[in-house]
């Protein structure tokens, strides 16, 4: 069989939704004559580890507990700030001041009053020491002042432009004083059984099988929500979870949890509807990264050249069936506000990546080989797409002569094979970029952030002084067309240096039944409140 | 019976017991050694799913699991909080090791004892027909049968199984063990157990029916030419009596043995039955603990375990003594 | 002796049948990666092929596209090499373990003893993810999981022999022949042991290839090495539509164990032959 009829079939899988159905499939979820009743039930890909976004990032924490603790603002579907807790913000001209209006008549779940003393509480003692990306996201921020019990004025020692790009119910979820005050906030039992002011109440967890949420009928938005309640269900078989769907025990199942072959299955609009939206949040990048402190992948030449070895197309098509963009750079294009397409790209070119290795000294020998490299990857925990772009690079490498060894360990020691021993070539995984690039994207390329032990942070130890002076000034420069262009120049650089390679930026996607119905879509949708969804009755 | 059996069990018990304790220790120890040698803890996997985190904050956590201390030191509080009864605590669940296995234990038992009733009640079935009718073409079909299901793998069985009856026919549920959403109670809900319970019972039973069928037919074939079934029929006892009471009671005896051999196995099936369906039990706990480095988690699952098989082998050996007095207690 | 046990093992069904099937798969493995010598791991053609679709791959092909049939032919080989190479890491712990506690009895055998109960108490699957997991799932890893965690039945058989052995004539004749007690083990005693051994090996080939398929099938196979239990787990989200990626290997995975199964038990028979005739 041809590549061309190889790619042909490839493209009749699920190509479908590619290029019609970005725009119209997500329209579907959205209703406007709202039904109340019912029990949502929902699943997400992994049971969470506990119920508090604000001291771990990890979005299955986040895609329950949203619906039970609350953020400033919620974003909308391009990505702009709208009220959630906070009813109105306002940055001043220097940028060195950001004040917030703070929603009146909102009580939390056990009836106690929120006020501008749990903004004040959370910001100092969770979201600047405890929270993931909280120390970089409010690094800058010097003072807290509440002149009243509605307003906070955060004061800046340089301005953080990113700071309202980031204080959703997933980057900064405000937590209730009185009960985190005084106590080890890590270890509080309320981790597990939040107390917050969202429109559901934690009820129940059942540990291996589900959490049970119910309406607040004291919700601050009258009328909402529509639903009696919420399960998430665990169904740790992805296979299992389809046939949930399709069987009706399962209405919406968030964040790719089912499998993306089995997409095709849940095509037909009047049973269900698939939102292609709801992650553009998290602005996830797949990427190839590489160890460049050693040969022969310290030499520029030799990582452009496996650049031009891998076809992102195919990939996209094999791995992903269509449901997701190439990535072109370090930058997501749903960023796009910062995202530049005027990079420098690599186009799958198996001569030109002969002769660049042929340039840098590695030569075939008889038997057509150059040399040996191990690519890592989170094996048995991580996402069969994680292993399949593993499997897929390692045969198109073996077209240019590079052998690659697989290790596909656990992820405590994959994590440190990487991040701890730096004892490794090659790295394939995915990370989230989010909205804004000096939180997202920095942390992959600062010479600063190359931290021994520390997953996640600079683990190709690139180190580039002209890059870092960019990314810095680009952190603090509170004029936006100026921070642009300084972001244009950092994706320009990271292209021409490859530390790692941007493969393809996936589509998170949720899949419902027809009848799950919201007022309005939003970019953050994987951490929706679901105060405003509804289910249809059965018809 | 006299009365000075009695103490004679109590004795074997201690005796048991005390023999056991240097097992169990033995087993603690080696987990716990094996663990160390992996890299990377739970830290790691906390940070890591995280997204980010602060060497600081890793480092705190560090100190608050008590991993910063020196193996040693670590396996000598380890040791200790076992030997009292303290199972520790999981990091990443939050929540305390014998909290998380109890909770989970249930679901297993249920999974467990269903399947070992199914199992049983078909192998002594399929055993005493053959027997019956050995090397006619019954015993030859279900020669057949047990051969055939002795050699499947588990996990393949139970996924054909899905593909079939919930995915094509739909008559049975896929995975998990309730209707959570339904909120069922009293009768309904039992029903529903059972629906769920159907599929992953009748996977993992497949496997020990093959053992059950294949020792109990031996055993029959052996007793009916044992001197007590003569003599049972000399009596003018019925076939069908000699079959059901004598012979078929003789075969318990290495059905019971079995039983005790295969009681360590329980765990591993559940891991693999568990993961298929769903089932929220043990094994999956298990499972889950290994791939997030949960060192205590897993540890105190494999003791529990451990205790678990140790307490029941002996309680075999006692029920085989007591139904085959020839065996001596102390032996 | 030995030309009794295999006219024994000749006249026997079972036997025959295990051989017969077991042949067949190791045709399948030689010839197999003659007439398929491509790479498993190749995206030779288009995705999910149902058998039948596309002469080029008459096993259909997974979701990368890779011919199915190449995989069959690369899992028979991983089968076979965990099966044998495990049985026999596994006999060789067993007998030696058996054989110290059995000769030398007393604490030695005590101590031995208290291992092998260990080792038999712990669940020996979780036992084994739990050393692949820890050491870098690899065929070498596997071997040795599965290995290390299945010696026990070996020991106490071979134990249970050497305690029965050990009292016999011509053992005691070499003893006072002042025979040494390594070549007393070696040359005397363990080849009456091995029958037993031989059986119960067999039997724990299969076991293996099980084994092995079920760690696969959960992830921790060697991500370098197609086998069938890989096969399975990376069909196993599309089951429900494609239930032929999993169904083909699963049904290989059956008929390699059945044959091992029917050998071991055909073995048993004719090295038994006082129970052949009862």
């Amino acid at each position: 069989m041809s590549v061309q009829t190889l790619l042909h079939a490839v493209s009749n899988l699920g190509a479908a939704f590619l290029i019609a159905g970005f725009s119209t499939a997500n329209a579907q979820t959205v209703g406007d004559t709202p039904v109340y009743g019912g029990i949502l039930n929902i699943t997400v890909p992994t049971e969470p580890v506990g119920l508090n976004s604000g001291i771990n990032t990890t979005m299955f924490i986040g895609e329950v507990s949203s619906k039970i603790v609350e953020g400033l603002v919620a974003f909308d579907v391009n990505l702009n700030p709208v009220p959630a807790l906070a009813t109105k913000w306002e940055v001043s001209p220097d940028g060195l001041t950001l004040s917030f209006d703070l929603r009146q008549g909102v009580k939390w779940h056990d009836g106690k009053d929120f006020t501008a003393a749990d903004v004040e509480f959370t910001l100092k003692e969770v979201w600047q020491k405890l929270h993931p990306f909280g120390k970089s996201a409010f690094g800058n921020v010097t003072k807290v002042d509440t002149p009243n019990p509605h307003k906070v004025i955060l004061h800046l020692s340089a301005p953080a432009p990113y700071i309202l790009n980031y204080i959703n119910t997933y980057g900064a979820q405000v937590l209730p004083r009185h009960i985190y005050e005084g106590t080890d906030i890590v270890n509080n039992p309320y981790n597990t059984k939040p107390v917050g002011t969202g429109p559901f109440v934690f009820k129940e967890w059942v540990k291996g099988s589900h959490i049970r949420l119910e309406k607040n009928p004291n919700y601050w938005q009258k009328g909402q929500p529509f639903l009696d309640g919420i399960v998430f269900k665990f169904i740790p078989d992805s296979a299992a979870r389809i046939v949930a769907l399709k069987a009706g025990e399962l209405d919406v199942v968030l964040g790719s949890a089912l499998p993306v072959t089995s997409l095709q299955q849940f095509e037909d609009k009047s049973k269900y509807s698939i939102n292609l939206i709801d992650g553009n949040y998290l602005a996830t990048i797949a990427f190839l990264q590489f160890n460049v402190r050693n040969k022969p992948l310290s030499d520029v030449r030799v990582r452009q050249a496996i650049a031009h070895a891998i076809n992102k197309q195919t990939l996209l098509k094999l791995v992903y069936l269509g449901y997701g963009k190439v990535a072109t750079g370090p930058v997501p294009s749903s960023v796009s506000k910062y995202y530049s397409a005027d990079t420098r790209q690599y186009a799958p070119d198996l001569e030109r990546a002969a002769q660049l290795l042929d340039e840098a000294g590695y030569k075939t020998d008889k038997s057509g080989k150059r040399f040996k490299l191990r690519l890592i990857h989170d094996g048995a925990g991580g996402s069969p797409q994680n292993i399949r772009t593993a499997e897929f690079t390692k045969q198109a490498l073996s077209k240019i002569g590079v052998e690659v060894e697989l290790q596909g360990p656990d992820f405590a020691t994959f994590l440190r094979y990487v991040f701890t021993e730096q004892d490794y070539d090659m790295m394939n995984s995915s990370m989230h970029r989010l909205p804004d690039p000096t939180l997202g994207v920095q942390r992959i390329f600062w010479t600063q952030n190359i931290r021994k032990g520390v997953p996640w942070t600079n683990g190709s130890g690139y180190s580039n002084p002209k890059l870092d002076a960019i990314m810095e000034q680009a952190a603090a420069e509170p004029d936006e067309v100026r921070r642009k262009a300084l972001i244009k120049d950092w994706q320009q650089i990271v292209q021409e240096d490859v530390p790692l390679l941007e493969l393809v930026e996936p589509v998170w996607y949720t899949v419902s039944t027809a009848r799950f119905k919201k007022l309005a879509l939003q970019a953050d949708g994987l951490f929706a409140s679901y105060a405003d969804a509804w289910l249809e009755p059965k018809k | 019976m006299s009365s000075s059996h009695f103490p004679t069990v109590l004795k074997f018990l201690r005796r048991r017991l005390w023999l056991a304790v240097p097992v169990i220790a033995g087993i603690a120890i080696l987990n716990f050694l094996i663990l160390q040698l992996a890299p990377g803890d739970v830290v790691d996997v906390l940070a890591g799913e995280a997204g980010a985190a602060t060497p600081e904050y890793m480092a705190q956590l560090r100190t608050e699991f008590g991993l910063d201390r020196p193996i040693y030191v670590q396996l000598v509080f380890y040791l200790k909080s076992v030997f009292t009864l303290d199972l520790g605590f999981s990091f990443r669940q939050n929540m305390p090791v014998l909290t998380l296995i109890l909770d989970r234990l249930p679901a297993t038992l249920l999974l467990m004892l269903t399947a070992m009733g199914i199992a049983l009640v078909a192998g002594l079935a399929l055993g005493v027909i053959s027997s019956l009718y050995v090397h006619r073409w019954a015993d030859r079909l279900i020669a057949v049968f047990v051969l055939i299901t002795y050699a499947l793998p588990t996990f393949w069985l139970g996924l054909m199984a899905i593909v079939l009856f919930s995915g094509r026919l739909g008559w049975l549920p896929s995975g998990n063990m309730t209707d959570i959403s339904a909120d069922y109670t009293g009768l309904t809900y039992a029903w529903d157990v059972t629906r769920h319970a159907i599929l992953p019972a009748a996977t993992l039973a497949t496997f020990y029916l093959a053992v059950y069928a294949k020792l109990v037919r031996t055993a029959m074939l052996e007793s009916y030419g044992a001197d007590f079934i003569r003599t049972a029929r000399a009596k003018g006892a019925t076939e069908t009596r000699i079959t059901l009471f004598h012979a078929l009671r003789n075969a318990l005896l290495p059905l019971l043995t079995m039983l005790g051999l295969q009681v360590s196995s329980i765990l591993s099936g559940a891991v693999l039955v568990e993961s298929v369906f769903s089932w929220p039990g043990l094994g999956r706990l298990a499972f889950e603990s290994i791939l997030a480095r949960d060192l205590n988690l897993l540890l105190g699952i494999l003791l529990f375990s451990s205790v678990v098989v140790t307490l029941i082998n002996i309680c075999v050996d006692a029920v085989y003594a007591f139904l085959d007095p020839r065996i001596e207690l102390q032996h | 002796m030995y030309r009794i046990i295999l006219e024994h093992i000749l006249q026997n069904r079972a036997a025959i049948a295990g051989l017969l099937l077991l042949v067949a798969v190791i045709l399948i493995a030689v010839l197999g990666s003659f007439y398929l010598p491509g790479d498993p791991w190749e995206m030779a053609n288009a995705p999910m092929l149902w058998p039948g679709d596309d002469p080029d791959s008459p096993l259909g092909t997974d979701i990368m596209g890779r011919d199915i049939a190449t995989g069959m032919v690369s899992g028979a080989k991983v089968s076979l090499l965990v099966g044998f190479a495990s049985a026999f890491i596994s006999a060789l712990v067993g007998i030696t373990f058996g054989a110290l506690g059995g000769f030398y009895r007393g604490w030695v055998d005590a101590f031995l003893m208290r291992i092998t109960e260990l080792f038999q108490t712990v669940p020996q699957f979780v036992l084994a993810v739990v050393l692949v997991a820890v050491f870098k799932p690899s065929v070498v890893t596997a071997v040795f999981a599965i290995g290390i965690v299945s010696w026990p039945p070996t020991a106490r058989l071979v134990r249970s022999a050497f305690l029965v052995l050990r009292e016999r004539e011509f053992v005691l004749a070499a003893r006072t022949l002042g025979m040494s007690d390594p070549r007393l083990i070696l040359t005397q005693l363990l080849p009456n042991a091995l029958p037993p051994v031989i059986v119960i090996s067999a039997l724990n080939i299969a076991t293996a290839i099980l084994t092995e398929a079920s760690l696969s099938f959960l992830g921790l196979g060697d991500p370098n090495v197609m086998s069938w239990g890989t096969i399975i787990g990376n069909g196993r989200e599309q089951v429900v539509d494609a239930w032929y990626i999993c169904g083909i290997p699963g049904i290989a995975i059956l008929v390699v164990v059945l044959a091992f199964n029917l050998l071991g038990e055909g073995l048993n028979d004719a090295l038994n032959p006082q129970l052949h005739k009862r």
